[in-house]
C-alpha cells in the first residue's frame, strides 16, 4: 500500500525558525514511519490559509497540520493569548515553565474541536527597534511605534506611546519614510526583514515570547496505525524539546548578526524602565484574566507561585 | 512526469471551459474545483470546505483596496477634461517623436507605475484615460492596446510594488534595496517600448496620424499637463514623505482628483455618481478575478504541482546559465494559468536555494522574478492585463493578447539584458545605500 | 424583460411573464447591492484619509487593515451580482460567438448552470462557517474584536445574490431560447 499523504499550511517563509521546527518534525515522522506518512510543507502561506484560518481548517480536515501564531486564534478562545501577554514571562525559561503549566488547557480547547496540538513553537522574545536608545519612560513618550496585536497596542498606549497598527508588509516603506519611529518585534523579525538599513537599536524589554501552536486533525491521526500514531506524537515531543532549545541559541545569533551590523543592543534595559513597562502593562493582563475567568487565574497563580520558589 | 500531465491537463480544462464562454472568475472557480476533484482525489464535500474559505480569505485583503480606489482615481480623470488636456499638452512634447501621442500609454504608465504597486489599477486607471482618446484620434488600435498591456505591467517593476514586498518578505531581502532594484529596468523596459512605437511608426506612418497641433507654445503645454503631472507629485510626495503607505497612495490620489475637480468646478453629484458606478463594475471585474485565482492556486498547491515541478528543476544540475532558462520557461508556464503572487509564494521555497546555490544574486533574482511575473500578466488564457483591456475596449481577449505579443518579446529581451549585464538591477541600490 | 428577436421567436404566457417578474426582481436586489458596495468605497476613501490625517498627529483607529479587508470583500460580492447584469464581467466567447444564433442558448445555459452550481456549492459550505462564527461568537483578534459573522455574512449575501441572478438567467434562457440576448461582451 502507499504512504498516507499530509499537507501541512505555514504562513511563515522557509528560512523561518517556524518553517525549519515544521521541517525537522515532517523529516522525524518520515524516519519513524519509514516514509509512510509522507506530509507536505507549504510555506509563506502557499495554500492560501493565514495562521488566524488555521483553526477550522484544521479542525474541518481542509487541512491536517497547520502551524498557527497563537495569538490570531485568540478570537476563538481568549486562552490562545496566554503567551503574548506582555511582562508575564521574563526569559525562555519561564516562557517554557508556563507553557508546561497552560499545555493542558491548550490541549483541551484542540481536543473540543476535533484536532490535537502536537508542539509548540516559541517566537525570539520582542523588544522595540528604535532609531534612538529607547531606555526610559521618556523616550517612548509619544513614539510611533508598530505593535503587533491588541495587547501591544494597548499596554504601548497605556506608557504613553503612539502605537500605529500597520500590516508586516507596510513596515519597511514606513520606516524608510519616517511614517514610524518603531517596531515592536523581535531581534530575529528585525533582522530579516533587515531594518538596520533604517534604525539602529535594539532594545530588549523581554516584552513577551509568543508561541506558534502546532495542531493536527484528531481524524487524520487515528486514520494512521497505532505505531505511526505514536512516531507522530513522539516526533512532536522531540520538536517541542527541540523548539524551546533552538529559539535560545536563536537570539545569540541573532545578536552577532545585529553586533556585524552596527545595531546597539540594550540588553537589560534599566530597572525603572522595566518597572514602568510592567505598570503599563497591569491592565492588559487584568482583563485578560476576566475574559478567561478562572482557568486564566488559575494558570498565572501557579506560574507565580512558582516563580517565587 | 506525472506532474507534466496534470498541468497540461489544468491547462487543457482551462481553455476549454473558457472557450465554451464561461465568464472568466467562474471558470477558474470550475477549473479549481475539478482540478481538485479529478488530479487530485477530493472529494466534493472538501473541496467545498477548503474553497469557501479560500473565497473569504482571498478578498477580505486590505492591499487589495488600491484597485477600487486607483480605478476610481482614473474614472474621475476620465470623466473630466483633465485626460483631454493631457493629450493636448503631449502633442507639441512629442511632436519629433514618431509615434506622436501614442507614447501617452509607455509615458502614462511608467509615471504611473511610481503611484501604484499594481499592474491592475495601473492598466486600469491610464486605460480609461488614453484608449478613448486614441481612438478618437484615430491611431492604430492594435498599438494602442498593445502598449497599454506591457506598459501596465510595469506597475510592478517601478516601486512601490505589492509582488516585490512579497519577494521581499519571503526571500528575506531588503524591500528598501528591491524597490532602488527595480527603477533602472523599469526604465529600460520603457524605452524599448517607446523605441518600438517610433520604429513601427516611421515604417508605417499610418499607424500613427500626425496629431493635428493647435501651435500652441510650450507654455501653454504646460499648463494643459500641469493637473495630471500635479496629481502624480502629490501622490508619490505622499508615499516618500511617509505621510500615507503604498497601500494608501490610491486614496491620496483619489482624494486629490476629486480636491482638483473642484478646484477647477467640474466636479458635480452626477460625475462623481457616474464615476463611482463605472468604478465599481471596473473594480468588482479584478478582485472576483484576483479572488478566482487565488482559488485556483490553492488547488494547485493542494496539488503539489508548481512545487513538484520546481523540485523536478532542481534535480536536473542544469548550469547557471540554462538553470536560468529553465526557470523562464517554468515561471512563464505557470503565469499562463496562475497569478504573480501565488507563483512567487509557491516556488521561491524551491527555486531560491537554487538559484542563490547556482551563484545569482536574490536581489538580482527578485527583479528577473518580477518581469517573470509581468509577462504572465500579458500571456492568455489568465493575463490581468489582458482582462483589464478587454473590459476597457470590448475587443476579444484574443485580439488584445495578439496586439500585446510584441511588448512580450520586448519583456524578454529585457530580461536577457539584465541577465547579460546584472549591474542594471545591482548599480542603483549600491549606489543609494553606500 | 422579454426581448424581441429579428425571428420574431417573442416569448408569451404566464411563464414568460412570471421569469421577466423575478428578473426584475432579481435586478432590483443586484441594484441594491451594488449600492451598498459603492457605499462601502466612499467609506474605505474616508476611513484611509482618516487615518493618515491621525496618524500625522500620532493617533490611530487601529482598525484601519481590518476594517478596510471586510469592505474589499464585501464590495467585491455585493457588487458581482450587478457587474455580471451589466455585463461588466468578462468572457472568453471563442466559440460561442462563431455558433449560429439558434445554437446559443444550449451552451448559455451550460454556462450558467455550471456557474451556478459552483457559487452555489461554495455558497452551501461557507453558510456552514458563518453559522458556526455566529453560533459561537468568534471574533477578530483585533483591539474591535469584531464578530466575524458579520463580514463574512456579507459576502455570503452576495454569493447568494449572485446565485439567484444566475438562478433567473437559467430561467430565462429556457424560455427565451433563441431569442435570448446575453447582454454581454
Ligand atoms: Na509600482
Ligand atoms: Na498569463
Amino acid at each position: 500500500h502507499s504512504a498516507t499523504r499530509m499537507d501541512f499550511s505555514n504562513e511563515y517563509n522557509a528560512n523561518s525558525i517556524h518553517a525549519q521546527g515544521d521541517a525537522w518534525f515532517i523529516e522525524r515522522v518520515q524516519e519513524l514511519t519509514d516514509g509512510e506518512v509522507d506530509i507536505t510543507l507549504h510555506t509563506g502561506g502557499a495554500l492560501g490559509f493565514r495562521s488566524s484560518d488555521h483553526f477550522y481548517g484544521v479542525a474541518d480536515n481542509a487541512v491536517q497540520i497547520a502551524d498557527s501564531l497563537s495569538g490570531a486564534l485568540a478570537g476563538i478562545d481568549p486562552i490562545f493569548l496566554l503567551s503574548s501577554l506582555p511582562f508575564v514571562v521574563e526569559d525562555v525559561d519561564s516562557a517554557h515553565r508556563l507553557y508546561e503549566i497552560a499545555r493542558p488547557e491548550y490541549d483541551k480547547v484542540f481536543e473540543d474541536n476535533d484536532q490535537i496540538l502536537l508542539y509548540a513553537s516559541p517566537w525570539p522574545a520582542s523588544g522595540i527597534w528604535s532609531e534612538d536608545p529607547v531606555t526610559s519612560m521618556e523616550a517612548l513618550e509619544n513614539l510611533k511605534i508598530r505593535s503587533y496585536d491588541r495587547n501591544g497596542t494597548e499596554t504601548l498606549m497605556n506608557a504613553g506611546a503612539s502605537p500605529v497598527r500597520l500590516s508586516w508588509a507596510d513596515v519597511v516603506p514606513q520606516l524608510a519614510t519616517g511614517g514610524i519611529e518603531a517596531v515592536l518585534t523581535s531581534a530575529e523579525a528585525g533582522a530579516n526583514a533587515s531594518f538596520w538599513e533604517h534604525l539602529s537599536d535594539f532594545n530588549a524589554i523581554q516584552y513577551a515570547i509568543p508561541l506558534n501552536m502546532v495542531h493536527m486533525n484528531r481524524d487524520a491521526f487515528s486514520d494512521l496505525s497505532e505505531a505511526e500514531q505514536q512516531a507522530v506524537l513522539q516526533a512532536a515531543r522531540e520538536t517541542d524539546a527541540r523548539n524551546w532549545d533552538i529559539v535560545k541559541q536563536r537570539l545569540e545569533e541573532n545578536y552577532a548578526e545585529l553586533g556585524d551590523h552596527q545595531v546597539e543592543i540594550h540588553d537589560p534595559v534599566p530597572a525603572d524602565f522595566q518597572a514602568g513597562l510592567e505598570q503599563a502593562a497591569q491592565p492588559v493582563v487584568e482583563s485578560w484574566v476576566d475574559d478567561t475567568g478562572e482557568r486564566g487565574r488559575r494558570i498565572l497563580k501557579e506560574f507565580r507561585q512558582e516563580s517565587d520558589q | 512526469m506525472e506532474m507534466l500531465l496534470v498541468g497540461a491537463g489544468v491547462i487543457g480544462l482551462l481553455f476549454g471551459i473558457l472557450a465554451l464562454g464561461s465568464w472568466v472568475f467562474a471558470g477558474l472557480v470550475i477549473v479549481a474545483m475539478l482540478s481538485l476533484w479529478g488530479f487530485g482525489d477530493f472529494d466534493p464535500s472538501r473541496i467545498g470546505l477548503i474553497l469557501s474559505k479560500i473565497l473569504f480569505r482571498a478578498a477580505n485583503s486590505w492591499e487589495l483596496s488600491a484597485i477600487p480606489l486607483f480605478i476610481l482615481m482614473g474614472e474621475l480623470i476620465f470623466r473630466s477634461d483633465i485626460s483631454e488636456r493631457l493629450f493636448r499638452g503631449l502633442t507639441p512634447l512629442t511632436r519629433y517623436l514618431p509615434g506622436g501621442i501614442l507614447h501617452t500609454n509607455v509615458l502614462g504608465c511608467t509615471l504611473f507605475a511610481a503611484v501604484s504597486g499594481s499592474s491592475a489599477a495601473t492598466t486600469a486607471t491610464i486605460g480609461k484615460i488614453t484608449t478613448r482618446e486614441l481612438a478618437e484620434r484615430r491611431y492604430d488600435r492594435s498599438l494602442s492596446i498593445g502598449s497599454l498591456a506591457g506598459a501596465g505591467s510595469l506597475g510592478l517593476l517601478i516601486p512601490p510594488s505589492i509582488v516585490m514586498i512579497v519577494y521581499g518578505v519571503q526571500a528575506e531581502v531588503s524591500i528598501s534595496q528591491l524597490f532602488m532594484a527595480g527603477v533602472l529596468p523599469g526604465l529600460l523596459i520603457a524605452a524599448l517600448y517607446i523605441g518600438y512605437v517610433a520604429v513601427r511608426s516611421l515604417i508605417d506612418p499610418d499607424l500613427a496620424p500626425r496629431a493635428e497641433d493647435a501651435g500652441q507654445g510650450a507654455w501653454r503645454a504646460l499648463q494643459d499637463l500641469a493637473p495630471v503631472l500635479g496629481l502624480i507629485v502629490i501622490v508619490i510626495g505622499a508615499i516618500y514623505s511617509g505621510i500615507a503607505t503604498p497601500s494608501e497612495a490610491a486614496a491620496v490620489g483619489c482624494a486629490a482628483t476629486l480636491g482638483l475637480l473642484l478646484w477647477e468646478r467640474q466636479l458635480t453629484l452626477g460625475l462623481f455618481l457616474e464615476a463611482l458606478r463605472g468604478a465599481l463594475v471596473s473594480a468588482v471585474m479584478v478582485c472576483s478575478l484576483l479572488v478566482a485565482a487565488a482559488l485556483l492556486s490553492t488547488a494547485m498547491g493542494y496539488l503539489h504541482l508548481p512545487s513538484e515541478l520546481a523540485g523536478w528543476i532542481a534535480e536536473q544540475a542544469f548550469s547557471p546559465l540554462a538553470l536560468l532558462l529553465a526557470l523562464a520557461l517554468f515561471y512563464v508556464l505557470l503565469g499562463l494559468f496562475l497569478d504573480g503572487i501565488s507563483i512567487t509564494v509557491m516556488s521561491l521555497p524551491i527555486t531560491l536555494p537554487i538559484i542563490i546555490q547556482a551563484g545569482y544574486d536574490p536581489l538580482w533574482f527578485g527583479v528577473f522574478l518580477v518581469i517573470m511575473v509581468e509577462l504572465g500578466q500579458i500571456t492568455p488564457p489568465v493575463g490581468f492585463n489582458l482582462f483589464v483591456l478587454q473590459g476597457l475596449t470590448g475587443e476579444s481577449i484574443g485580439r488584445v493578447a495578439l496586439a500585446a505579443a510584441p511588448f512580450f518579446m520586448l519583456m524578454c529581451i529585457a530580461a536577457l539584458i539584465i541577465s547579460l549585464w546584472p549591474m542594471i538591477v545591482l548599480w542603483l541600490p549600491a549606489v543609494l545605500s553606500g | 424583460m422579454a426581448s424581441r428577436s429579428p425571428e420574431g421567436a417573442v416569448p408569451h404566457g404566464a411563464l414568460a411573464r412570471a421569469v421577466a417578474a423575478l428578473g426584475r426582481f432579481s435586478g432590483g436586489l443586484a441594484t441594491l447591492g451594488a449600492g451598498l458596495a459603492m457605499l462601502l468605497v466612499v467609506y474605505m476613501l474616508g476611513h484611509i484619509l482618516l487615518e493618515i490625517g491621525l496618524r500625522l498627529v500620532g493617533r490611530s483607529t487601529f482598525i484601519l487593515d481590518e476594517y478596510i479587508g471586510y469592505s474589499v470583500a464585501a464590495m467585491t460580492f455585493l457588487g458581482l451580482p450587478y457587474a455580471l447584469e451589466q455585463g461588466g464581467l468578462i468572457r472568453v466567447a471563442l466559440v460561442l460567438e462563431r455558433l449560429p444564433r439558434a445554437w446559443r442558448w444550449p451552451l448559455e445555459l451550460i454556462v450558467s448552470l455550471t456557474a451556478l452550481l459552483s457559487f452555489g456549492w461554495l455558497a452551501r459550505y461557507w453558510t456552514l462557517a458563518v453559522q458556526r462564527s455566529h453560533d459561537r461568537g468568534i471574533v477578530s483578534e483585533t483591539l474591535a474584536q469584531t464578530p466575524l459573522w458579520i463580514p463574512q455574512g456579507a459576502v455570503l449575501v452576495g454569493l447568494y445574490l449572485l446565485c439567484l441572478v444566475l438562478v433567473v438567467r437559467s430561467l430565462r434562457i429556457l424560455v427565451q431560447r433563441h431569442a435570448f440576448i446575453s447582454g454581454e461582451r
